[in-house]
């Protein structure tokens, strides 16, 4: 399956996070690609903000350029999953970015970027 | 008002000087007839592409295949920065070499000893330069006028004085008023102008213009919108969607003194991709043929109206645009043809002389060097795509190649002698999804594509020999029939540009850090020195007190070259990219 080998480690907090999220679905979405299981959460906390908002077309739409496999592989932008960065520093390093990462904060609202924040830090330290 | 006068003076005295321009030194202007027939001038490299042929060659030969194996580094120079690497082309004037590295950093050194004689770092509005992503790279300067140019990541266009490198304007050239750009490419002088062009296919920005500035006041004479400039283009981009279209010409086109046409290779369309697939004439974010993006646009140099063009990617799908710089002037068959390689892997031969009147050029030639492509089947002679494979919203596997293209925009070299011209390719695809993006708000200037994916390496050759990894080459051909003369492949792709000179050699400056130096008719590898750290950038070659020199820049960083930790692993996981040097060899 496309961007499903989830060989790598999950991390001991992650996995608890993972479990849950992995309960709540349908074992035929256990053989699914990790960034969908963790979009879907996403997406679910962020309707009330927009109709079927789907955080991966964002991170498509606009980081895709330099985060490969969707934040999962190094490409000209770092891989995304596993970072030290916290939550708040990683909405930091949205808003502002760093050369050659443009900042976001004038073409992204507050929520998007919360959004974005959200899907980094819930996927999981796996190689693609 | 003494500026000018004095300017006059030298280039008075200048074009005495050029009578007898072998002997070097005397002239420390570079008047516009030194630049138009710099082609007959081996002793220097006065502008990116050396000289009006863009052949990227040198008839010097004191360095040649039978010493080439005694050649040594003489001196090395590390610029104030290498953030994200090296990416500019040395010159060369006289004895004293200029470069530009990143952040809008200039040196002028003794090219002798590299010892420096001045250096100047722009102040540049880095909240600007960041809205793009192009920030902070710089890909050359132009020298002429009594001046040295180089363009900004912040839309500006410098003028410093060759001698002092003190500054004598300093314009902003482009605002964000429809969508924030920048400059990376390095300018060229035509006449009494500085032609140069804006940066920003990924951004959803308009109009992707290409500037003619007069060298002397830094007022724009011209200007020449790649996209939505004129009706023809507006038509062809349903709802309105040139307001948002991206567009450019970022890298350093060709000047034809015959025709006195510029010609210049334009970028890609926003969004990258298109999730409407097949039906992209009437649907999707852009319909229609997205007029003159990816294509090559031939202008009257002193008016900037269109002379002629081509769509090298009608619609283009892939993000494989026409920015690359290298426009080889080469006759045969009876013909003033330019030869022009496009990021998808072509080669198209353009009858230099079907201009005038704003019509499509007509194509001698086309062929394909790249080795395992299938975003198309082919391309017919005369240039148009054959089995076009679109990418509409989902995932598709394994198409080759990936966004980076086949052919970067670094430049290959063309031996006049032999009729060789050598290319690199990149050999590597991707798995890539593509989705259906929000529309910005027109003339916005944000980041606008269309998809995620992940870069891998080929399955198999066009031909169907399997292939086990990425690679790239090394072609010598004949550009006119794209005869193959010999082959070499390259375990990483070559992203820097080539050097032929007279010696019978070609440099090539590897990813990995080796220089090498090539038997231009064989291929066989003569030379070689390990640099320390990737190319990314130019290489030239000239005379300074009488001696050869081979000069190279060193640095590693870029959106293309970030697919190599991925693809290759070591040594590119640990390789920097603040790093950087400008090497120069000797005997
Ligand atoms: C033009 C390329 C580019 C684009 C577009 C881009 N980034 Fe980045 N990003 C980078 C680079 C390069 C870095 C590393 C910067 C550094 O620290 O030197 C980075 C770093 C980051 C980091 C910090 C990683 C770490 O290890 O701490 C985060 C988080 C991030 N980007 C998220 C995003 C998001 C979300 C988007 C889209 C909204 C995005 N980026 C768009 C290039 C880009």
């Amino acid at each position: 399956m496309y961007w499903s080998r989830s060989r790598g480690k999950f991390s001991i907090g992650f996995f608890t996070a993972m479990f849950i999220t992995w309960l709540s679905l349908s074992i035929a979405r256990a053989e699914e690609d990790v960034t969908e299981i963790v979009a879907a959460e996403i997406n679910a906390k962020y309707q009330s903000h927009k109709e079927n908002f789907s955080v991966k077309r964002l991170f498509a739409s606009r980081c895709s350029w330099c985060h490969q496999g969707y934040g999962l592989k190094q490409a000209d932008g770092p891989r995304l999953a596993g970072i030290p960065k916290t939550k708040e520093q990683v909405v930091e390093q949205i808003m502002y970015g760093k050369t050659p990462m443009p900042g976001f904060r004038k073409q992204l609202k507050e929520w998007q970027i919360e959004a974005l924040a959200d899907y980094i830090k819930a996927l999981p330290d796996v190689e693609l | 008002m003494t500026r000018w006068t004095s300017v006059a003076a030298v280039k008075a005295i200048s074009a005495v000087a050029f009578v007898g321009f072998a002997s070097q030194a005397i002239s420390a202007d570079v008047s516009w007839d030194r630049l138009l027939n710099a082609h007959k001038d081996d002793n220097n490299w006065m502008m990116y592409h050396k000289d009006f042929t863009g052949h990227h060659h040198s008839g010097l030969n004191q360095i040649n295949k039978g010493n080439v194996k005694n050649l040594k580094l003489a001196w090395q120079h590390t610029p104030a920065s290498s953030k994200r690497g090296i990416q500019s082309f040395p010159l060369a004037v006289d004895g004293v070499v200029y470069y530009t590295s990143s952040s809008g950093v200039i040196h002028a050194v003794d090219g002798t000893n590299g010892s420096l004689i001045w250096s100047h770092t722009a102040k540049i509005d880095v909240e600007r330069a960041e809205g793009t992503f192009y920030n902070p790279y710089n890909r050359g300067l132009a020298i002429g006028h009594g001046n040295v140019y180089m363009g900004t990541t912040d839309g500006r266009l410098i003028a410093l004085d060759a001698k002092s490198g003190k500054v004598v304007w300093d314009n902003e050239i482009m605002s964000v008023a429809k969508g924030n750009k920048g400059f990376t490419g390095a300018p060229m002088i035509v006449k009494d102008m500085v032609v140069l062009g804006a940066n920003g296919g990924e951004l959803s920005g308009c109009c992707g213009p290409i500037y003619a500035v007069d060298a002397k006041k830094g007022t724009v004479r011209w200007q020449f919108d790649t996209i939505g400039g004129d009706q023809r283009s507006r038509d062809s981009w349903g709802n309105d969607s040139w307001k948002i279209g991206g567009g450019g010409g970022w890298m350093t086109g060709h000047y034809d003194a015959k025709q006195n046409t510029l010609w210049w290779g334009t970028a890609n369309p926003a969004p990258d991709y298109d999730y409407i697939g097949e039906d992209w004439m009437n649907n999707g974010p852009r319909p229609g043929l997205n007029l003159y993006s990816s294509s090559v646009v031939v202008l009257d140099a002193d008016s900037g109206e269109l002379s002629a063009y081509f769509q090298e990617m009608p619609h283009d799908a892939w993000d494989f645009d026409s920015a690359v710089g290298e426009f080889l002037m080469v006759e045969g068959g009876g013909k003033r043809n330019m030869v022009h390689p496009n990021k998808g892997g072509i080669i198209f031969v353009y009858d230099a002389d079907s201009v005038g009147g704003g019509n499509e050029l007509a194509v001698n030639n086309a062929y394909m060097i790249g080795e395992t492509y299938n975003y198309i089947k082919g391309v017919t002679k005369d240039g148009r795509l054959v089995g076009r494979r679109e990418l509409p919203e989902g995932k598709h596997m394994d198409v080759c190649p990936a966004i980076d293209g086949s052919i970067s925009w670094n430049t290959g070299a063309y031996n006049p002698k032999s009729g060789t011209h050598f290319m690199v390719t990149q050999e590597f695809c991707f798995d890539i999804e593509v989705v259906n993006p929000e529309r910005p708000d027109d003339f916005s200037g944000q980041a606008y594509f269309g998809a995620s994916w992940t870069s891998k390496g080929p399955k198999q050759k066009v031909d169907g020999t399997p292939v086990d990894a990425a690679y790239g080459t090394l072609q010598a051909r004949e550009p006119l029939s794209g005869k193959l003369k010999w082959r070499v492949e390259y375990k990483y792709p070559v992203l820097a540009s080539l050097l032929s000179t007279g010696g019978g050699l070609v440099f090539v400056p590897g990813a990995d850090g080796m220089f090498d130096a090539r038997d231009a008719d064989t291929g066989k590898l003569l030379w070689q020195n390990n640099n320390g750290l990737g190319h990314h950038g130019g290489v030239i070659t000239y005379m300074a007190g009488g001696k050869q020199y081979v000069a190279v820049v060193t640095g590693w960083g870029s959106h293309v070259s970030g697919n190599f930790p991925g693809l290759f692993g070591h040594p590119f996981t640990s390789m920097p990219t603040d790093a950087g040097n400008l090497m120069v060899f000797s005997l």
